[in-house]
């Protein structure tokens, strides 16, 4: 009984291979879509999480240039290379209401051993820093000692350990987890390292940095501190620089992850129901143009239930297989093409842990498949209430 | 094995208004008997054929094989009992596009999964003039080889009630001739065999006539009849 009712489902899945193929295709589309949105969505909301637990800063201080409404710096590791006066760091220290603060300084080399490209260099201070050092725990526990550096995940690192610039030797301590963003290319060291770099740079001639003139300030503030004194304080004291509170530090992230997924559920949404839409219009045709065949099968024994069951193998098969065809074209494309992504949203975008991947896969698999086959129900419901008489005698 | 309808009613809405396709028809058939249905087109003959063969509900009446209301039992009883039990041979030819003439004819078979008796088939091939187009695909097949197809379909499984739907509608003498003479066969070897027919020759291999009018079937006690 089985062994018929498959042949009879494969064998009018192959009788229009066109129409069987298209529907496949579109529903692997869909299923592909699907994946993606949910893996993308997951990406980028791991990414923002470890951006924003390691921006565990009330306010930034940068300098007055600095474009923080578009790009901002820090978050996407699009650096900046102008400075802030000597005295703000102190100042801002000594603000009631400060709790800590603390200076970062970025700069670019291309004097690298290690790489063909421009290095950018987070420098911070161990002794101070509350946003960096957590993250970087995570991978490495001990001492920042003067002459080792950290490295972004995607910095090469040679079997000697060792990194020169400006024919200075440091040593490369620790790797840093992914973080999907620029950083990813950066290498971080604490003060003292800086310095040790700014005299080696210096020996060659180069004057481009000074520890006593940060790239930008992190600053958390006590509790029930007013945020919009101590700017007043730092506006009215300095002229060139900016104070970003926390919440605008992420705007831009925040607002471009959303619309971001937005697009790209909607994306997902539109196929899926394309897929349903063809599905149900194709087989309400097939069938259709088929009722002698169910007529037939009815007169020489079949029940009314294996008719229903013919249509919703019919619908399996097809939704079925593009789903499995749609999920292994969606996981290959979002792992290969997740540093292009990287590399073109210019956000945070981390691929979520294996379950998270393995729950996306699962509901690409069956979110097309179920749809599909419910699309279809009502069709097979249809064809189960054949009435033998008029669907012999219609004209074919 | 018995045949036996009672008070047979098949109701339909045409144009708003109810009429019975069949009205209240009393049907009897026995094994071995050989019954013609003779009814001019429209007098209600396929649809009184399709509650018989257990694949439309009447609005009203029962029957009954060997006892056994069909209508009573669940879709699935009732299917069985159409698999194994009834050959239908609907006016409308219709099969598998997909399926080769052998498939087709072996479809009631395999649709529960049982062996195909490939004698019997062969032999049945033969009798009905088609072995030579077993392999072929149904559309490349003649409107009389198709039909001949469909005869041989609602044999393969050995049945012992045939119900034929105007069997030689699309056939010459010749043909219809043979297609009685099988009926007449299989009548003889208990089988009991059902056709409706306008065409008189059935009339000579018959036991058992009844006319249909209007919906009313009239069994024959005159010139053809021999009850
Ligand atoms: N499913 C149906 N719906 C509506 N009318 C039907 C249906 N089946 C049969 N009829 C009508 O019943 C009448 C008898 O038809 P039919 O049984 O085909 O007669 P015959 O086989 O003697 O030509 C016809 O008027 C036909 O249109
Ligand atoms: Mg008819």
């Amino acid at each position: 009984m089985k062994n018929t009712t498959f042949k009879i489902i494969y064998t009018n899945f192959w009788s229009h291979p066109v129409r069987s193929l298209g529907l496949v295709i579109l529903t692997a589309i869909a299923s592909a879509s699907l994946l993606t949105s949910v893996l993308f969505s997951k990406s980028l909301d791991t990414g923002f999480e470890q951006l924003s637990s390691r921006m565990g800063a009330d306010l930034l201080i940068v300098p007055g240039e600095t474009e923080v409404s578009d790009q901002p710096v820090l978050l996407q590791g699009g650096l900046s290379h102008s400075s802030l006066p000597h005295e703000v760091l102190e100042f801002t220290r000594n603000i009631p209401g400060i709790r800590i603060a603390s200076p970062q300084f970025y700069f670019t080399t291309l004097s690298a051993s290690c790489c063909d490209e421009k290095v950018n260099i987070i420098g911070f201070d161990s002794k101070t820093d509350f946003t960096i050092k957590p993250w970087i725990r995570k991978t490495y526990k001990k001492d920042f000692l003067p002459g080792s550096v950290i490295a972004g995940s995607d910095i090469n690192i040679d079997k000697s350990g060792k990194i020169k610039f400006f024919d200075q030797e440091f040593t490369v301590v620790g790797s840093l987890e992914p973080l999907g963003n620029k950083l990813d290319q950066a290498i971080f060291a604490d003060i003292e390292t800086i310095e040790i770099f700014r005299k080696a740079a210096a020996s060659k001639g180069y004057n481009f940095i000074s520890v006593n003139e940060p790239s930008a300030i992190l600053a958390n503030l006590e509790e029930n501190a007013d945020f919009e004194k101590i700017s007043q304080k730092l506006y009215g004291r300095f002229d060139n620089l900016q104070v970003v509170p926390r919440k605008n530090m992420f705007d831009s992230v925040i607002a471009t992850a959303a619309s971001f997924k937005i697009a790209v559920w909607a994306i997902a949404g539109i196929f899926l129901l394309i897929a349903i839409a063809a599905v149900t219009i194709a087989f309400s045709i097939s069938t259709n143009e088929r009722k002698k065949e169910f007529a037939t099968l009815l007169i020489i024994g079949a029940a009314r239930k294996k008719l229903s069951n013919i249509v919703l193998g019919e619908s399996l098969l097809i939704s079925g297989s593009g789903a499995i065809a749609g999920t292994l074209l969606g996981t290959v494309a979002i792992i290969s093409f997740r540093f292009l992504i990287q590399e073109n949203i210019n956000i945070p975008f981390v691929l979520p842990n294996v379950f998270a991947i393995f729950l996306a896969i699962v509901g690409a698999l069956f979110v097309p498949a179920i749809f599909g086959t419910l699309a279809s129900y009502r069709i097979a419901r249809k064809v189960g209430k054949i009435d033998v008489y008029t669907a012999l005698k219609e004209d074919a | 094995m018995i045949l036996n309808g009672n008070n047979i009613t098949k109701q339909y809405t045409r144009r708003g208004e109810k009429f019975n396709a069949v009205n209240n028809a009393d049907f009897f058939a026995w094994s071995g008997d050989f019954t013609v249905i003779f009814g001019e087109s429209g007098s209600g003959k396929s649809t009184l054929l399709n509650t018989l063969a257990g694949v439309t509900e009447p609005t009203s009446g029962s029957i009954e094989i060997d006892g056994q209301p069909i209508f009573a039992l669940k879709d699935e009883e009732r299917a069985l009992l159409r698999n194994e039990r009834i050959g239908y041979i609907p006016q409308n030819t219709a099969t598998l596009p997909a399926f080769t003439v052998a498939e087709n004819i072996t479809l009631s078979s395999s649709l529960y999964n049982k062996k195909v008796d490939k004698a019997h088939i062969g032999a049945l091939l033969n009798k009905l003039g088609i072995s030579h187009l077993a392999n072929e695909y149904p559309q490349n097949l003649s409107g009389g080889e198709l039909r001949r197809v469909s005869i041989a379909r609602a044999l393969a499984n050995k049945p012992d009630l045939i119900i034929a739907d105007e069997p030689t509608s699309n056939l010459d003498e010749e043909n219809s001739h043979k297609v009685y003479r099988l009926f007449a066969r299989l009548a003889r070897t208990g089988v009991s065999v059902i056709i409706a027919t306008h065409d008189k020759n059935a009339f000579g291999y018959s036991n058992r006539v009844y006319h249909m009018k209007s919906g009313a079937l009239i069994p024959d006690v005159g010139e053809y009849g021999n009850l």
